[in-house]
Order: C-alpha cells, then structure tokens, then sequence
C-alpha cells in the first residue's frame, strides 16, 4: 500500500509525462497563447467595468468630501469670506448634480408636453432656486461626517448609499446617479427615506394644478430671489 | 452634504413628526388621489400593497457588488425590473431603477381644513416650541439629549414588540425583546442604547399602523390635529392606542404629569432636529405640499421593512 505521498508524487508524475506527450509537438504555445489573450480581455473589461463602478462611488465621496473640506476650513469661517465659501460649496456641488435630470424628473410627465424653450427655462429656474436655497444649512453645519456604506448599479444607474453622523444622531442618505457624457451625475438624494424628487414631484404637482406652470415658475423665481437677498 | 437637509423632515409641528422619524411609522397604502400626476408609477390597489411589497421584496438587486451590509437592513431598495426590458425602456427619461414604483401620493379630501391645521401647528412651532428648544438645546449637553430620546424609545417596546408579532416578524419581537432588557439594565433604564452601539442589535419600529396596513386596512384620508403631526385616519386611532399601550403612561396616570412628561419628550426630540429642519422652508416652494409627501413616503418605506 502507497502511502499518501507517494501516490501523489505518482500523480504528478503522469501528469508531467502526459503534459509533455500532448506538446511536444509545438502545440504547447496555444495554452499560453489563449490564456494571454483571455487575460487581456478580461483585464480590459475588468478596468471599463471596474471604471464604471468604482467611480459612482469615487464621484460621490469626493465631492462630499471637498465639500466638507470647504465648510470647515477655518480661513473661510471668517465672516468676510461668506460669499467667497458659498461660491466654492456651489461649484463643487454643481460638478456633481445633474439638475437637467432633476428636473425632468420632478415633472414628471408634463416634461414631455413642454416645449423645448419652457423647458429649458424650467431646468434653468431650476438650478437657480436650489443653488440658492440651501445654503442656510450649510452654515448651520458643524462636524458632520459622512460614512460610506454602499453602491449598487443596475445598468446606467447606480445607486451609493451613505450615512450622515453627527453628534446628535444618524441620517441615511442616498445618492441616485446616472450615467450621462462619459460621468456619473447625481440626479436624485435620498434623505432618510424620502426621495428629493418625489418631494419636489409632489410640491410641484400640487402649485401647478392651483396656478399652472407659469405659476410654478413665478414662484420659484420669487423663492429665489429672497434666498439672494437674504 | 447639507444639501440633504432640502427634504429632511416637515417644519410643521416638528417635535411631534420627529416622533414619526423615530418611530418609523407604518408605511401606507394610500388611496390614488384622482388627479395625480399620470407618470410612469406603477400603481398598486391599497390592499394588495402588502403583496406588492412581498413581491418586490422577492426581487433582489444582483450580488456581487459591494452593498450595504445588513440583509434585513430598510435601505436596500429592492429593484423592480422594468416591464419590457428593451432599450426603450432604459432610455425612458423617467425610469428610477432604484425608487419603488409605489405611487405613494396621499388622498387629501381635507385639503382645507388640513392647510388650517398646518398654519397653526406651524405657528405653534415658530413661535413656542422651537424657542423653547432652542433654550434647552443650548442648556442639554448632546448625549443627554440622546439618552432622554432613548429613555422614551425603550418604553415603547410594548406596543413595538406586539406590533412585530402581529406581524408575524419574530425576529423582529425577539429583537426589540432583547433590547429592552440589555438597554434597561446595562444601558441604565433605556438611557444608554447599548444594544445598538456595541451588540449591533437593530429593528425597525412597527407600529399598530403598519399592522393594519400589512392586514389590508385602507389608509383614509390625510389628517392633520392641532399640536400634533400629520396623520391619515387609520395611523390616528392606531396611535391613539399605541399611547395607550406606552406602560410610561400607566405608571404616572396623573394627567398633568402625563402632559409634563410628553411635552418634554416633544421639545427633547424638537431641539434634537434643530440644524436639521432649518432651512427647510426656504428649500421648499409649497410647504403643506412636501410635508405631505414626506410623510407618505416615510410611511411607504416603513411599511416595507
């Protein structure tokens, strides 16, 4: 009886006598030669997908990030400087939204009824109203660290979610992108369950059917211009 | 990024909707308001709400990519394939792989009478609880703010824990079971959340609400009470019992030590969402309108975990 060594050793050695049977006869490349390409192809899909993936992440955290670097740099806390802090939080943060897409989406299906002149009004008044309206919380904030948890990605869309802590508790916070001109773009935020876009879908909804869209528009135009002036 | 804070919780009467937040109220099944916008949501009829969210839930996003961690945690979204998976499809402007395609609009006959009530909770807040919650917040240090909301949290595991029963959900009874007793004595009479910081040991809040909606209850119409937050018919009376299930209130059933004892919970859970809610009207263009969406969604995501 072979002890267990042995018999593998025994193993091996048919392997090798084999292996050497089959290639000897100049075949013994194409292995190599498959293996090398299947490789490359696979690294090649591994890095577009991988490109694809890890950047939804990437394009979040970063803006968050720069955005929070922004906000607790202490030269810019200087009262002076507010003008000049607003200014930077609002070019990081349009990098990463998409409001055309926002927009759309808040319409809902009236967006397809518009014409291409409303609509892009509609999408500029847009931007307009939430670049200026959120700035009372960012100076109200102090400390709030985002942790990153997860991504998930169904084709064009990817979905990152995260957490918000501060000291007084914890805020699930969703980010929703889409995949447009070669870049991740956020075009909805998730807020302890409730969705920016239905929020705005809702609003929207109901001032329209009190006052048209016209008088969507107004109103927005006016909300922001009380957030400039204040 | 504070831009989150665009949607975070209604203004109205905040203390109180905070308590939603933390109680994580049922989600509903709400009637279709019949002028709705006509998008591309899928609708469901309000007693087979509970089947469509067992249907969905059936559904699971593909592996293989790094998620959140936990399987029974309320953010995975489950993905609802789109129905003809074509191309069309993809390119429709208004497709939101991620977002259930629940239409969750509330049905609001009441319009007027809950814009009245809105005005006055909202006055309510402006003028009387959010400067009491100012002084308090400026006077409590943080994590004694936290451990009072925590004290509050753990009393409600009674009517918590039936409610997981009645649903069915023993995991979850078992969980709140267990965290009542861990947090009552090491975590010092609920102050201290202990369970969740250092045993992990998390559920969601269920409530008498989101057991009628899983027995196939209609929601009703959308209420709004004075002093108290939004609410639809069934979620009123069904709080109305969860109160009386809460034993805080059998222990002190002297009514003004009862009020004493609620009104703290309110302005300790206002001066908690202090940044949070500020600045949330000036995000919003109609008020009423995106209160009653948050809540209908919050409701809506309740209800599924």
């Amino acid at each position: 009886m072979t002890t267990i060594s042995e018999w593998m050793a025994g193993i091996q050695a048919n392997r090798n006598v084999q292996y050497r049977l089959q290639y000897s006869n100049g075949l013994r490349w194409f292995p190599v030669v498959l293996l090398g390409s299947l490789l490359g192809l696979f690294l090649s899909v591994t890095v577009a997908v991988a490109g694809e993936n890890g950047s939804a992440k990437e394009r979040v955290m970063g803006t968050v990030d720069q955005v929070m670097r922004i906000l607790s740099d202490t030269q810019l806390k200087a009262p002076g400087h507010a003008q000049e802090r607003r200014q930077l939080v609002k070019q990081s943060v349009n990098g990463l939204l998409d409001y055309e897409e926002m927009g759309k989406r808040t319409l809902g299906a009236r967006w397809q009824k518009l014409t291409v002149a409303e609509q892009e009004e509609f999408v500029s008044v847009f931007r307009q109203f939430l670049s200026n309206s959120y700035e009372s919380q960012f100076e109200a904030y102090s400390d709030e660290q985002v942790q990153y948890l997860g991504e998930r990605r169904k084709s064009r869309f990817a979905e990152v979610l995260t957490v918000l802590v501060s000291n007084k508790g914890e805020i699930p916070l969703d980010f929703r992108l889409i995949w447009k001109s070669e870049q991740w773009w956020v075009y909805d935020m998730v807020v302890d369950g409730v969705s920016m876009v239905k929020n705005y879908r809702a609003q929207f909804t109901r001032i329209i059917r009190s006052s048209s869209f016209h008088g969507l528009l107004a109103k927005l135009k006016t909300k922001t211009e009380l957030a400039l002036t204040r | 990024m504070s831009l989150v804070f665009l949607v975070m919780g209604p203004v109205s009467c905040s203390a109180q909707l905070n308590t939603i937040v933390h109680q994580n109220p049922r989600p509903d099944s709400f009637v279709e308001d019949s002028q709705s916008l006509a998008d591309d949501s899928v609708r469901f009829p309000t007693s087979d709400i509970r089947f469509a969210s067992m249907a969905v839930n059936a559904i699971r996003p593909e592996s293989g990519m790094p998620m959140a961690s936990d399987s029974s945690g309320p953010r995975l979204v489950s993905v609802i394939e789109p129905k003809n998976d074509d191309a069309n499809r993809e390119s429709e402007p208004f497709e939101d792989h991620f977002a259930d395609n629940i239409q969750d609009e509330v049905h609001d006959p009441w319009e007027s009478f809950n814009t009245t009530m809105f005005t006055f909770n909202r006055n309510v807040d402006r003028y009387a609880l959010k400067p009491a919650a100012t002084a308090y917040e400026y006077v409590m240090p943080d994590f004694m703010e936290r451990g009072i909301r925590n004290g509050f949290h753990n009393f409600g595991v009674v009517s918590r824990m039936s409610n997981n029963l009645l649903q069915g959900k023993f995991e979850g009874a078992g969980l709140e079971f267990s965290r009542f007793m861990i947090n009552s004595t090491l975590g010092i009479a609920g102050l201290m959340d202990v369970a969740k910081d250092y045993f992990d040991m998390e559920t969601p809040d269920e409530d008498l609400g989101q057991t009628l909606s899983v027995y196939g209850t209609p929601s009703g119409p959308y209420l709004i009470l004075p002093f108290m937050p939004p609410f639809t018919v069934r979620d009123a009376g069904a709080y109305a019992v969860d109160v009386l299930m809460n034993p805080a209130n059998w222990l002190l059933p002297i009514f003004p030590t009862l009020i004493g004892m609620n009104g703290g919970e309110v302005v300790n859970d206002r001066s908690l969402n202090l940044e949070r809610y500020e600045g949330v009207e000036e995000g919003t263009v109609d008020l009423y309108g995106a209160v009653r969406d948050a809540y209908a969604q919050k409701r809506a995501q309740a209800i599924k975990e």
